[in-house]
C-alpha cells in the first residue's frame, strides 16, 4: 500500500524538478523579450522585468513583414510534412513488408544519404534547381532563367521525401503484427488495401510522431531558405528573424519577442499531434 | 488489374511532376532587374536604401528596378558562393576589406579599369580605402565604408597615471597600461588596455615593427621573422608580463555594452566605432576620450579596413550595374550612406559633405590618420584560410600551447604550403 | 552553371547505376518467416511489383534531389573545385591530403577528435535520460500532456535562437549559470559555516570547457525528441505483459529488463543510429556559439566542411571530408544495426 503512494508523488517530483530545469531558458527568453533594452543586462540577473514592455512584441512583428513570412513558411512546412508523410510510409511499407529483389541494398542505400552532411549537397542541389527545365523562365536545356530558385517548389522538394522518416517508419512497421496483414491477404485484399486499411491506422503513433519532427524541422530550417530564396517576398520566418541582427549588434529583447511568436505554431501542431503519441494499440489479445 | 494500377500510378507521376515544375514556372519577362547586396546595415540604411536612395535611381533609369537583399556578414559568404555556383549572382554586391584577392582570381568581381579612368574620380578617394579593392594592379570594386583603427584612451585616466600625452613607442605604452590597470586580486576592475585576442591586432603589431606578413611577390611567408616573433611577444607579453587585460576578454554580452564605453577599460585599439560606442553608452565620458595614433616601433602605421563594392562578371546589365555603383558613390549619397553606420567615406568630397564628420572632431582625427599613415591589407587570394590560421597561431601563443616563435614558425611553414599550392595552378 | 552541369550528369550516371545495381542486387535474407511457406513465384513477382509501385513516387523525389546531388557530391570529391572555374579532375589527392592531416595531428583530425568527444558526451547520456524521461511518461499520471509539452518544448525552438540563449546563459559575467554557482556558493557557505567560492567559470571562452558546454545544451535541447520516439516505442509493448508479470511478482526493475527493454531493441537502434548521424554533424549549435574556438577547441568535421567549401572555396576538399565522415558514420550504424538486431520476441 505504501508504494503504491509514494510512487506517483515521488514520480511527479521527479518529473516536475526536470521539467522546471527544461523551462529555464524559455522563462529567460520570454523575461527578456519583456524588458526594455536597457535592463537585459544586468547582474545580477533580473527575471521579472521592472517595466512589462509588451511593445516588444509589436514592434518585432512591423520590422519586417512577418505575416507574408508566415505564410511562407506554413506552405513550406505544411508541403513538406504532406509530402513526407505519403511518400515516405508508402517506401517504408515496401521496405517492411513487402519482399523483392534488391531490397537491402536499397534500403542501406537510402540509410547511406543520411550520412552525408547535407552541406556538400548544398551546392549540386542549388544548381539543379537553377538548371530545373521549364520552370521560371528555363528553356528545355535549363538555361536562360532561374529555375526552381524563388519558388515554393524550389524550397519545397529537395526536403519532400527524406530518409529519416523512410528508416523511421520501416522500423516502425517491422514491429507490427503480421497476423492482421496476412489473414487480409488470404481475404484478397491488395497491398494497397493493406497499406490503407490495415497499416496506417495501426501507426498513428509513429506517423503522428514524424509529422510532428517534419513540421518542427521545417518550421526551424534556415539555412536552405535562406539560400533558395533571394526575394523579400519569400523569405521564411526563421530567415526572418535575421533582421534584428546587425554586425555590431544584437537587438536581444526583440530578438527573443520575435522568437516567441515563431515557436508558437509549431507549439500548437505538437499539441495537436501529441495526443497520438500514447493512442493504445488495442492488441490486448496479440502476441509480440 | 496490374496493368491499370500501373497506369494509373505512372500517370499520377507525371501529372505531379508537371504539376511541380507548372508551380515552379512563372517567371514572365520582367523589367530590367539589378540585384544589389548590402551586408552593412541598420534601421537608418535600409530607410536610406529603401525609400530615397534606390527611387531616385529608379527614377532616373524607367524600366529598371533594384532588388536590394540585406544580408547579413554571417551568412554572406554561403550565399554568395552558392548564387555564383549557380550563376544567379548579383549584379552589384558589398564585401569586406579581405576580399579582393579571392574574388578577382576567382573571376568573382568584374575587373573596372577601364570604367575609373573614364570615371575620373579615383584621385579623390584615399590611398588605404582604395587599394583594398585593388589586386595585382587592377581595380576590382569601388570603397564604401572606411574604418580606420587607432588609439582610444581616456585622457583622464592617462593624466592620473603620470602621462601627459599619449603613448608613443611600445614601451610607453604597455608602461601605461600597466600603470591603468586596477585589479582586486584575480578580478579586473579596470583593464589599462581592452585587448581582445585578434589577428588584426597582432598584423597591427607586426606592420609597426617593420615586418610583412608576405614578401613582395606574395607568394612566401615572411611571418617567421624576427620582427614578426617580437611582434608576437610584445602582444603575448601584454598579457603576461604587464598585465594589463585578461586573455579571455573583459566582460562584455553579445557586443551590446563594449568594454571601453562601459569604463572597463582605460585604452583600446579600434575603429571609429568605439566613438559611436561611448556617444550611444557612456556620452558624458566623451570629452574626455581621445583619439591617437597607435604606437611604433619601427614606423608608424594606421590600419584600415574599407567594405566595399563589386560588380559581378556575370551580370547582364554591366553598364547599368556600373551607372548603380557611381550613383551610390555621389559624395552625398556616399556621405548619408555613412553616416547611417557612423564608418568614414573613403572619398574625401564625401568626408566634406557629411555633416556628421564636420561635428564630430574625433572623427576628423580619424580621417587625418588616415590619410597619413593608413595601409589596408595586402591582397592575397587565401584571407579567408590565412585569417583562420594566424588566428589559431595567435592564440596558441597567448593560451600558451606555444611558444610565440614556435606557432609562427609552424603556421608560417603552412602558409608556405598554402601559397605553394597556388602557384601550382597558374 | 555549366562547370557544375558535368558533375551532376556524372552524378546521374553514378546514381543509376547504383540504383540499377541495387535493384539486381542479392535475395534478401528472409527476416522472419511468416506462417505461410515460400510462395509461389507468380505471387511473389506480384509483390515485387507492388513494392516498386510503393515506391516510386517516394523513390523518384528521392533520386532526383538526394541521390544525385550525394553523387554528385562524390564526384566532386575526386576534385578540385572552386565553384568557379570547372572542377578539374584530380583523383584520390583530397583523401590522401585527408589522410595527412590526420597523421601530422592537423585541422581535421582536431575537428574529428571534437567531434568524438560530443558524441560520446551526448549519445549515452541523452538516451538513458530519455527512456527513462519516457517511461516516466508513459505511468499514466495526470498531467502529462503538459509534461510531454515542456519537455518537447527545447525541440520545437530553433536552433539558432536556442544557441544564441545559452551563449548568453554561459556568459561569464552576466550569465545565469555563473549566477547560480554564485548562489551555490553562497548556501554552501551558511551551511558549512565558512566561506566557500566557486569561482565563475569562463564556459565557452575556455578551451577545455567549450565542448563539454555546447554538449550539455544539445542533451537539453535533444532530449524530447528521443523521449517522442521512446514513447511511441513503448506503444507497442502490449500491456498484459507487465500485467502478467506483476502477478508473478517482478520488481520494477525486473520489469524493465526482461520486457520494457528488449522489446524497444528496434527502437533503441533506431535512435543510437539517428543519434549517432546526428552528433557527427553537428553544425549549427557550433558556429553559432563559438565559432569553431577557442583554439579550435570545438571545431567539428561539419564545420569543417562548410568552412572549406563557402569560405575557402576548396568544394572538392570539403566532399572529401563529407565523405571520410559518411565512412565512419556507415560502418558505426552497421555495427549498430547488427549489435541491437532483433525485437521479435517470442513470450509464451
Amino acid at each position: 500500500m505504501r508504494r503504491r503512494f509514494l510512487r506517483p508523488t515521488a514520480l511527479h517530483l521527479l518529473l516536475a524538478a526536470g521539467a522546471a530545469t527544461t523551462l529555464l531558458p524559455f522563462l529567460w527568453m520570454v523575461s527578456t523579450s519583456l524588458k526594455p533594452e536597457s535592463e537585459i543586462f544586468h547582474f545580477p540577473p533580473v527575471w521579472l522585468p521592472g517595466t512589462w514592455k509588451w511593445a516588444n512584441y509589436r514592434l518585432a512583428m512591423q520590422a519586417a513583414p512577418f505575416g507574408r513570412y508566415f505564410a511562407n513558411t506554413v506552405v513550406y512546412s505544411v508541403a513538406v510534412t504532406a509530402s513526407n508523410l505519403l511518400f515516405c510510409s508508402m517506401a517504408a511499407y515496401a521496405f517492411a513488408r513487402l519482399r523483392f529483389p534488391g531490397r537491402n541494398v536499397l534500403f542501406i542505400l537510402v540509410l547511406g544519404t543520411m550520412m552525408v552532411p547535407s552541406q556538400v549537397t548544398m551546392v549540386p542541389v542549388f544548381v539543379l534547381l537553377k538548371r530545373w527545365p521549364l520552370a521560371g523562365g528555363n528553356d528545355l536545356m535549363g538555361i536562360g532563367g532561374h529555375g526552381l530558385l524563388n519558388s515554393y517548389a524550389g524550397l519545397v522538394l529537395p526536403g519532400a521525401v527524406g530518409a529519416f522518416g523512410i528508416f523511421l517508419l520501416r522500423q516502425f512497421f517491422m514491429t507490427l503484427p503480421r497476423e492482421l496483414e496476412d489473414a487480409a491477404r488470404i481475404d484478397g485484399c491488395s497491398e494497397a488495401g493493406i497499406y490503407w486499411r490495415i497499416i496506417l491506422p495501426l501507426s498513428k503513433p509513429a506517423l503522428a510522431t514524424l509529422g510532428v519532427f517534419t513540421f518542427t524541422a521545417a518550421w526551424n530550417e534556415f539555412l536552405w531558405p535562406l539560400l533558395v530564396m533571394s526575394k523579400e517576398s519569400m523569405k521564411t520566418l526563421q530567415v526572418g528573424l535575421q533582421v534584428f541582427q546587425t554586425q555590431y549588434t544584437t537587438r536581444w529583447d526583440l530578438l527573443m519577442a520575435g522568437t516567441v511568436i515563431v515557436t508558437i505554431p509549431v507549439l500548437i501542431i505538437f499539441l495537436a499531434g501529441q495526443r497520438y503519441f500514447t493512442r493504445g494499440i488495442a492488441l490486448s489479445g496479440m502476441k509480440g | 488489374m496490374v496493368v491499370t494500377r500501373l497506369a494509373a500510378a505512372v500517370a499520377l507521376l507525371v501529372a505531379t511532376g508537371a504539376g511541380l515544375i507548372l508551380w515552379g514556372c512563372g517567371g514572365r519577362s520582367r523589367p530590367v532587374e539589378l540585384e544589389l547586396w548590402l551586408a552593412d546595415f541598420n534601421e537608418d540604411t535600409r530607410r536610406l536604401i529603401d525609400t530615397e536612395l534606390v527611387p531616385r535611381f529608379e527614377a532616373a533609369h524607367p524600366g529598371v528596378k533594384v532588388n536590394t537583399q540585406y544580408v547579413s556578414w554571417t551568412h554572406l559568404d554561403e550565399k554568395l558562393t552558392i548564387s555564383f555556383a549557380g550563376g544567379v549572382a548579383p549584379d552589384v554586391y558589398q564585401v569586406g576589406a579581405e576580399y579582393v584577392g579571392g574574388l578577382a582570381y576567382r573571376g568573382m568581381a568584374e575587373r573596372l579599369d577601364e570604367r575609373v579612368a573614364r570615371w575620373g574620380a579615383r584621385g579623390d578617394f584615399y590611398e588605404a580605402s582604395w587599394n583594398t579593392c585593388v589586386y595585382r594592379g587592377h581595380v576590382y570594386g569601388l570603397p564604401y565604408l572606411s574604418a580606420p583603427r587607432a588609439l582610444i584612451y581616456r585622457r583622464d585616466l592617462l593624466e592620473k597615471a603620470g602621462f601627459r600625452r599619449p603613448p608613443d613607442t611600445w614601451e610607453e605604452l604597455a608602461e601605461a597600461a600597466r600603470r591603468m590597470t586596477v585589479k582586486r586580486g584575480p578580478v579586473f576592475d579596470l583593464a589599462g588596455m581592452n585587448l581582445p585576442v585578434t589577428w588584426q591586432i597582432f598584423v597591427e603589431f607586426l606592420w609597426e615593427n617593420g615586418g610583412r606578413i608576405f614578401d613582395d611577390a606574395g607568394r612566401h611567408s615572411l611571418l617567421d621573422s624576427p620582427e614578426a616573433v617580437e611582434a608576437l611577444q610584445f602582444y603575448v607579453d601584454l598579457y603576461r608580463k604587464y598585465g594589463v587585460c585578461p586573455t579571455a576578454g573583459m566582460p562584455q554580452v553579445g557586443g551590446s555594452v563594449p568594454v571601453f564605453a562601459s569604463k572597463k577599460a582605460a585604452m583600446e585599439i579600434m575603429n571609429q566605432m568605439g566613438i559611436y560606442n561611448v556617444k550611444k553608452y557612456a556620452p558624458e565620458m566623451l570629452p574626455e576620450v581621445a583619439i591617437a595614433p597607435t604606437p611604433r616601433r619601427k614606423r608608424r602605421v594606421i590600419s584600415v579596413y574599407t567594405d566595399w563594392l563589386a560588380m559581378s562578371p556575370q551580370s547582364r546589365h554591366k553598364d547599368l550595374a556600373w551607372e548603380l555603383m557611381t550613383f551610390l558613390m555621389e559624395p552625398e549619397n556616399l556621405a548619408a550612406y555613412n553616416a547611417t553606420l557612423f564608418f568614414i567615406p573613403p572619398r574625401r568630397s564625401a568626408v566634406e559633405a557629411a555633416a556628421f564628420m564636420r561635428n564630430n572632431p574625433q572623427l576628423r582625427d580619424f580621417v587625418s590618420l588616415m590619410e597619413k599613415y593608413g595601409q589596408s591589407l595586402p591582397a592575397i587570394p587565401e584571407w579567408f584560410e590565412i585569417r583562420t590560421g594566424l588566428l589559431r597561431a595567435v592564440e596558441a601563443a597567448i593560451y600558451g600551447t606555444k611558444t610565440p616563435e614556435q606557432a609562427l614558425r609552424d603556421y608560417s611553414r603552412e602558409l608556405d604550403e598554402l601559397l605553394a599550392e597556388r602557384e601550382a595552378q597558374e | 552553371m555549366r562547370t557544375l552541369g558535368r558533375a551532376l550528369r556524372v552524378g546521374g550516371m553514378l546514381a543509376g547505376a547504383i540504383f540499377g545495381l541495387a535493384r539486381m542486387g542479392a535475395n534478401p535474407r528472409p527476416r522472419r518467416q511468416g506462417r505461410v511457406a515460400a510462395r509461389p513465384s507468380a505471387a511473389a513477382r506480384r509483390e515485387a511489383r507492388a513494392a516498386y509501385l510503393f515506391l516510386s513516387p517516394g523513390l523518384a523525389l528521392f533520386f532526383v534531389f538526394v541521390l544525385i546531388p550525394v553523387a554528385a557530391a562524390f564526384y566532386l570529391s575526386l576534385c578540385r573545385y572552386d565553384i568557379i572555374h570547372a572542377p578539374h579532375w584530380i583523383g584520390l589527392r583530397n583523401y590522401a591530403r585527408l589522410g595527412r592531416d590526420l597523421a601530422e595531428q592537423g585541422v581535421f583530425y582536431l575537428a574529428l577528435r571534437n567531434t568524438a568527444q560530443y558524441a560520446i558526451a551526448t549519445i549515452p547520456v541523452g538516451m538513458a535520460l530519455a527512456l527513462g524521461l519516457a517511461v516516466l511518461l508513459n505511468a499514466g499520471l495526470r498531467g502529462i500532456t503538459l509534461y510531454r509539452t515542456t519537455y518537447y518544448l527545447p525541440v520545437v525552438t530553433s536552433l539558432v535562437a536556442v544557441s544564441m540563449v545559452w551563449m548568453w546563459l554561459y556568459d561569464p559575467n552576466y550569465g545565469l549559470l555563473n549566477y547560480g554557482l554564485e548562489l551555490l556558493a553562497r548556501a554552501a557557505s551558511a551551511i558549512v559555516g565558512r566561506p566557500v567560492s566557486i569561482p565563475p567559470q569562463t564556459w565557452l571562452a575556455n578551451p577545455r570547457q567549450a565542448m563539454l558546454a555546447i554538449a550539455a545544451m544539445s542533451i537539453w535541447k535533444g532530449l524530447g525528441y528521443n523521449t517522442v520516439i521512446y514513447l511511441a516505442g513503448l506503444q507497442g509493448v502490449p500491456q498484459h505483459l507487465y500485467e502478467a508479470a506483476i502477478i508473478d511478482g517482478a520488481t520494477p526493475w525486473q520489469r524493465f529488463r526482461s520486457i520494457t527493454w528488449p522489446l524497444l531493441k528496434p527502437t533503441t537502434a533506431f535512435i543510437l543510429v539517428v543519434s549517432v548521424i546526428g552528433a557527427s554533424q553537428v553544425f549549427a549549435q557550433v558556429y553559432v556559439m563559438t565559432n569553431g574556438g577557442p583554439n579550435n577547441a570545438t571545431t567539428v568535421i561539419v564545420h569543417q566542411i562548410f568552412q572549406n567549401a563557402f569560405s575557402f572555396l576548396k568544394m572538392g576538399y570539403a566532399s572529401a571530408m563529407a565523405f571520410a565522415l559518411f565512412g565512419i558514420i556507415f560502418v558505426l550504424s552497421m555495427v549498430n544495426l547488427r549489435l541491437l538486431r532483433g525485437g521479435e520476441v517470442e513470450y509464451t
